[in-house]
């Protein structure tokens, strides 16, 4: 083959080829490395045949302890106690932002699921759930929308994409997340940055019953995450009201729970203001849901405190017991669905104690 | 700033680059000195401007003494001068260690603030202290501030090496029909810097995803099993080569651009035969320093065995203790001593009578297999923080932590028909990934079979030394491997993301 000399090589090779080429990888890579394969498979089923039901939920749905009985996901208790087909897209992390571009997929399709069901965590409206930059998902909601509107949305979104992935933005705005002051009932707890250094924790507190040696990191750990100030203009509301309209238009209901929270640890921690600020905030979302006529089914006091895991973290996350609490109570009340009101949480805390008890 | 940013290669490389072409096209040798100062010092001052004025310091200090060994050659001089190279390289670089340890023997609690090491001290220091022994030697005779400037802060091998002498650049940088922009140069040169950019970025930082994970699960003292500990250990060993490695290959590639030739610095160390042949090939230029100027000075082989013996551990414990103020690297260097030894003593017995089988291919194989595996244990030294993690890997990988299968290798044939043997114990979480299993055969077909950069370029000489090479891959400059290196480059550019820091900065 012939040689070619230095500076047409040079150019043709390091500059010309690489414009044409460097694009074209960037593509290859933005569908490889975002690449959603439940995002696809729903898409292929909602063109293929009917979904009963569409499940969408972080952390919560996902995670079980080191020292549980049972290691199934709520998602998995819910299609085995409910025995029809469903599709459950559930990762830590996820929040509203990220459920409005799945629901969104529900657009155009041939058939619409019949039900969505979204589980609401107050922790997603946090600081780390909703402000964080890396909880934004910014290159994943990109992606989602292209599948959604198609290749055109990617390339006049493109530079939003060279931007988070090649350019350090997400990293600025991480830096400038973590010098945010962290406000709580007015009061101003340091930076964020210092919030994490405070709470930190160095055991494990894995099957242990030692989370009483750290009492200061809890209290602040459970402050920080959930009594944080929140009014009805939080983003989210804004994302949960958008994919309300769009299942409201595909003909698809809409079926939310408020997930349990751990407020008897809060209040050994914090104080009885824990109870008082996290309903406070608990209010502003069912205020919501009722003014959008959203149906919801409250869980926010099914747990005990016993029945949480993760406990470092001051989160959520539930036991295989509470798990199967959730999965049936999800389960009776979809069973339910009609023109009967939604039990409370505190209802239907009793009403599985007197079914444990008969 | 790094070689695999964009900032440098988009930005920097092409100014830098067009600033120097100029400057050659009006064919000013101070232009061109001064364009490349300028550019190396601004490159060291973006990590940390401060530093400048301390490699300033460096430089002039070392300059004027070199000035004065020239007029005078008085041997205090040059002890002056290596001390106060040493005294602030161990003030930066051994302070906390030495009080650490000597806290730990008086059992007092002299305390310090955590010095902050200046980038390359580590690598001008020595090229810097071998340079006033080449005066002293009378291996230089002439000296000019702008060229001795150039070859210290010429920002090709300023931060991670090669370490170069004054012979290897000044006569080049003084030859102005070399030291010029040309296409070629710049072709041949962007050629090695992508390949050097490919073997970091793609590789190196790829297969540290399963490296880092268990020697920071060994540091934390979570139960490791065989598998996952040598998983650990052969990720770590082909990130080390790949990343420190296509350093030098960006380096030289660097170099090149501009028309310099830069020593090579790894000459495909994994194929060797025996752990001397080792240190021909790895980290070439640190072996030469030491050879050159602390084993031989020490009296070398020259004073029988056991003087030559104790001279090569001294030099291989110095060596791991220039790698970093720790116990584990004075453990690695110590080890490698060792082999050294061993080494020796087996090629002595080896000699009388000359054995024939020595050029089997079996033996060949069974060597080449025996240095690699004492290089990937002492490497867990190297890479472990402390003495208990080391000990914690290297006790899993001779198996006394037992040999767990992750449930994802399960459906293998090979794994179904030895559980037909023997009773497998199955683990559902593993730091043993199968997609490891990848890495090892992409990094090891290339580390094992194919031609180093220098071997696949040898036809056109991108390095100090001329690589001769039998392989049958040689690179040419036509369409084919044009479009080949355009794939690698686009690769890279992409994968530039995953940005991190060269595993040799911290040294």
């Amino acid at each position: 083959m012939k040689e070619i000399n230095g500076k047409t090589f040079f150019i043709l090779f390091f500059i010309v080829l690489p414009m044409v080429f460097i694009p074209s990888f960037l593509v290859i890579d933005f569908y490889h490395s975002e690449n959603d394969t439940q995002a696809k498979n729903l898409i292929k089923k909602l063109d293929q045949e009917i979904l009963p039901l569409l499940f969408l939920g972080d952390s919560v749905v996902t995670s079980y302890g080191a020292c549980d009985s049972g290691k199934e996901r709520i998602d998995e208790l819910i299609h085995n106690l409910l025995g029809k087909e469903m599709i459950s897209i559930s990762y830590a992390g996820y929040n509203m932002e990220v459920y409005e571009s799945y629901v969104n997929l529900v657009n155009g399709r041939r058939n619409p699921p019949e039900v969505v069901v979204i589980g609401i965590n107050l922790r997603t409206f946090s600081y780390d759930g909703a402000i964080k930059p890396a909880s934004r998902w910014v290159t994943k909601r990109l992606y989602l929308a292209t599948l959604d509107q198609g290749f055109q949305y990617l390339v006049s979104h493109i530079a939003t994409y060279i931007k988070y992935r090649f350019l350090k933005a997400a990293k600025k705005l991480e830096s400038d997340f973590l010098e945010l002051p962290f406000i709580s009932e007015g009061k101003n707890y340091g930076s964020v940055k210092d919030i994490y250094k405070k709470i930190e924790i160095p055991d494990t507190l894995e099957c242990t019953k030692n989370e009483n040696k750290y009492p200061a990191q809890l209290a602040l750990s459970f402050r920080y995450n959930y009594m944080f100030d929140m009014d009805s203009q939080h983003p989210f509301f804004k994302n949960l009201n958008n994919l309300n309209t769009t299942l409201k238009k595909a003909g698809s209901k809409l079926v939310v729970y408020l997930t349990p929270l751990n407020f008897e640890d809060g209040d050994k921690y914090v104080g009885e203001s824990f109870t008082l600020k996290v309903e406070k905030n608990l209010n502003v979302i069912r205020e919501f849901l009722k003014v959008q006529n959203i149906t919801y089914l409250d869980l926010s006091h099914i747990s005990n405190k016993d029945q949480f895991i993760d406990k470092k973290h001051a989160c959520e996350h539930l036991n295989f017991e509470a798990r199967q609490n959730v999965s049936l109570a999800i389960v009776q009340y979809l069973d339910s669905l009609g023109p009967k009101s939604a039990p409370s949480s505190r209802e239907i805390r009793s009403m599985q104690s007197a079914d444990k008890k008969q | 700033m790094l070689f695999n940013s964009y900032e440098f290669i988009f930005i920097f490389l092409p100014i830098t680059w067009s600033l120097f072409y100029f400057a050659s096209r009006l064919s000013s040798k101070q232009l061109k000195t001064a364009s490349l100062c300028f550019a190396s010092l601004f490159f060291y001052a973006w990590w940390n401007p401060k530093f400048v004025l301390f490699i300033l310091s460096s430089i002039g200090f070392n300059y004027l003494i070199g000035k004065k060994i020239l007029k005078a050659k008085q041997r205090r001089l040059l002890w002056l001068g290596i001390l106060v190279n040493l005294i602030f390289l161990g003030y930066f670089k051994y302070t906390n260690f030495i009080l650490d340890n000597l806290n730990f023997v008086l059992n007092s609690s002299f305390q310090m603030q955590k010095i902050i090491l200046p980038l390359a001290i580590s690598f001008f220091t020595f090229q810097q202290i071998a340079f006033l022994v080449d005066v002293y030697q009378e291996k230089i005779v002439d000296v000019t501030f702008s060229t001795y400037f150039l070859f210290v802060t010429f920002f090709p091998q300023l931060i991670a090496g090669p370490i170069v002498h004054y012979k290897h650049l000044i006569p080049q940088f003084k030859d102005q029909t070399k030291f010029k922009a040309d296409f070629n140069n710049l072709s041949l040169g962007a050629v090695i810097f992508v390949l050097g950019l490919f073997k970091k970025v793609v590789i190196a930082d790829g297969i540290s995803e399963y490296a880092n994970p268990v020697f920071s699960a060994a540091a934390h003292g979570t139960h490791l099993d065989f598998l996952e500990a040598w998983g650990g250990a052969l990720s770590y060993t082909f990130q080390l080569y790949f990343d420190f490695s296509g350093y030098s290959d960006m380096a030289i590639g660097l170099g090149r651009m501009f028309g310099i030739k830069i020593p090579l610095n790894f000459n495909s160390p994994y194929k060797s035969p025996n752990i001397i042949q080792f240190w021909r090939r790895w980290h070439i230029t640190l072996s030469v320093f030491l050879r050159d100027y602390l084993y031989i000075p020490l009296g070398g082989s020259r004073k029988g065995k056991l003087k030559r013996y104790t001279n090569l551990m001294i030099t291989m414990i110095l060596g791991g203790l220039w790698h970093g103020a720790g116990w584990t690297f004075i453990i690695w260097g110590s080890l490698h001593g060792v082999f050294l030894v061993i080494n020796h003593t087996w090629q002595a017995l080896l000699k009388f009578p000359e054995k024939t089988w020595q050029s089997h291919w079996a033996y060949i194989k069974f060597s080449q297999l025996l240095t690699f595996i004492c290089v990937v244990f002492a490497w867990v030294y190297f890479r472990s923080s402390d003495f208990h993690s080391a000990h914690h890997m290297i006790k899993a990988m001779i198996g006394l932590n037992g040999i767990n299968i992750p449930e994802d290798l399960k459906s293998w044939k090979l794994i179904t028909l030895l559980n037909q043997y023997f009773a497998i114990n199955y683990v559902q979480e593993s730091l043993f990934h199968r997609h490891v299993l990848r890495w090892f055969a992409f990094a090891g077909a290339i580390c094992f079979f194919l031609p180093n950069p220098s071997e696949f370029l040898a036809d056109y000489h991108p390095a100090f030394e001329k690589i001769l090479s039998s392989s049958k891959i040689r690179w040419r400059f036509n369409a084919l491997f044009g479009f080949f290196i355009t794939i690698i480059f686009c690769i890279s550019v992409i994968y530039v993301t995953r940005k991190s820091e060269f595993l040799y900065f911290q040294f």
